[in-house]
């Protein structure tokens, strides 16, 4: 989980973290770096641990995101799930600017014309080396206004088991912020299938408003994932 | 044996490491000298065997490195030699999760982002046979599993 990016990080400080961290400081432009070993870098000292783009992680525990969606349930009640959703959707967008900084430096190319898959694929490694699960991404359907997003091990979803409803607000909301500040349009996701129903992986919906509202509706009349992704396919949408 | 010589660190902690536990090592060690030969043959013979690979795959077909009319055959070749050294490497650790782990899952993504999954499955599905004229047979068994997660990953 990344926990705060250090770019205010002093600079005796980078230092010494680059040298503990040998795999980068020895080979600072190797792409494939995501290991665990690689990708992370433990100071004692300090007793932080810090990843190749220098941002501050902290592990957390599965009690740990019980505890955090349970509390704001208490906190909130059913506002729970729009709160997660806006503090992934404020994340993804502070991470779409990180996000652009390294990846033109590490890929010595422009995110604007670079391959887009690769700069997704790029973009979703360090969250899979830091837990968030593997991804797939559908653009087959961009051109229509919305996308599909396959989350394979959800953190949140595996932890907090078959509850029977969609649980995975923080990814859809940073699915949402990411997206909408990469391609410079309001987007908005959301979870069609989760893993806390019972399927075997998460499934989003990310696209312009009226296709998410339409989805959304659809979902509380009792549409399946693949009830919502015919009625798409067909071009219904709310008028 | 890296990956497993970490784990019986960590399971022997307090304790002597018992015969079983260390049958791995013992193996590793017979076939060392076997490992290490292939390793230095596939180094010193890496641009030979790119040409062989880069003939053998367009004998099979002609566009092989070709995208649309641009020639990627350049980018490809150094492609090829990262994971060959990656594979030779895995193979002289005798450490497959070295190779699946360090390279080919990110690799995956990233040949599936690109599109080249037919160029790359076509690259390690010829390949045992390119390293078998290099190696001698029981070499070349040696490195057989590395290009079979090779197969199994990058198509």
């Amino acid at each position: 989980m990344v926990f705060t990016s250090t770019l205010t990080t002093p600079a005796s400080n980078l230092s010494q973290n680059l040298s503990q961290q040998s795999c980068k400081a020895l080979y600072p432009y190797k792409r494939n770096h995501y290991r665990f070993e690689d990708f992370f870098a433990f100071n004692q000292a300090e007793g932080t641990l810090r990843d190749w783009h220098e941002s501050r992680n902290i592990l957390a525990s599965e009690d740990f995101i019980v505890a955090l969606i349970q509390g704001l349930e208490k906190e909130v009640g059913q506002a729970a799930s729009l709160l997660m959703y806006n503090i992934g959707q404020e994340w993804g967008k502070q991470d779409a600017t990180f996000f652009q900084g390294w990846f033109e430096e590490q890929y010595q190319q422009s995110l604007q014309t670079c391959r887009p898959t690769l700069a997704l694929e790029a973009w979703w490694w360090p969250f899979t080396s830091q837990g968030w699960g593997n991804w797939e991404v559908d653009l087959e359907n961009q051109q229509n206004g919305f996308m599909f997003i396959n989350i394979f091990d959800s953190a949140v979803a595996r932890t907090l088991g078959d509850v029977g409803k969609p649980v995975c607000y923080l990814y859809a909301g940073l699915f949402a912020g990411f997206f909408s500040h990469l391609i410079k349009k309001d987007l908005s996701c959301i979870e069609t299938q989760c893993y806390a129903m019972g399927e075997t992986y998460c499934k989003f919906l990310l696209g312009k408003q009226d296709r998410i509202d339409a989805a959304s509706f659809w979902q509380t009349e009792g549409a399946t994932a693949r009830d919502i992704e015919k009625k798409l396919y067909n071009g219904e949408y709310l008028r | 044996m890296l990956t497993q010589l970490k784990q019986l660190s960590i399971e022997a902690e307090g304790r002597f490491a018992t015969a079983s536990e260390l049958a791995f090592l013992t193996e590793y060690l017979a076939s060392a000298p076997k490992r290490l030969s292939a390793y230095e043959k596939i180094h010193a013979a890496q641009e030979q065997i790119m040409d062989e690979i880069e003939a053998d795959l367009t004998a099979i077909d002609a566009q092989a490195f070709m995208k649309g009319s641009r020639d990627v055959s350049e980018i490809c070749r150094r492609d090829r030699k990262d994971t060959l050294r990656y594979t030779a490497a895995a193979m002289l650790f005798n450490d497959l999760s070295y190779l699946r782990d360090g390279l080919l899952l990110w690799q995956r993504t990233i040949v599936h982002a690109v599109q080249d999954q037919k160029a790359s499955a076509l690259t390690w599905r010829e390949m045992p046979e390119v390293l078998r004229r290099h190696l001698t047979p029981e070499e070349a068994d040696l490195i057989m599993p590395a290009l079979q997660v090779n197969q199994a990953l990058l198509n």
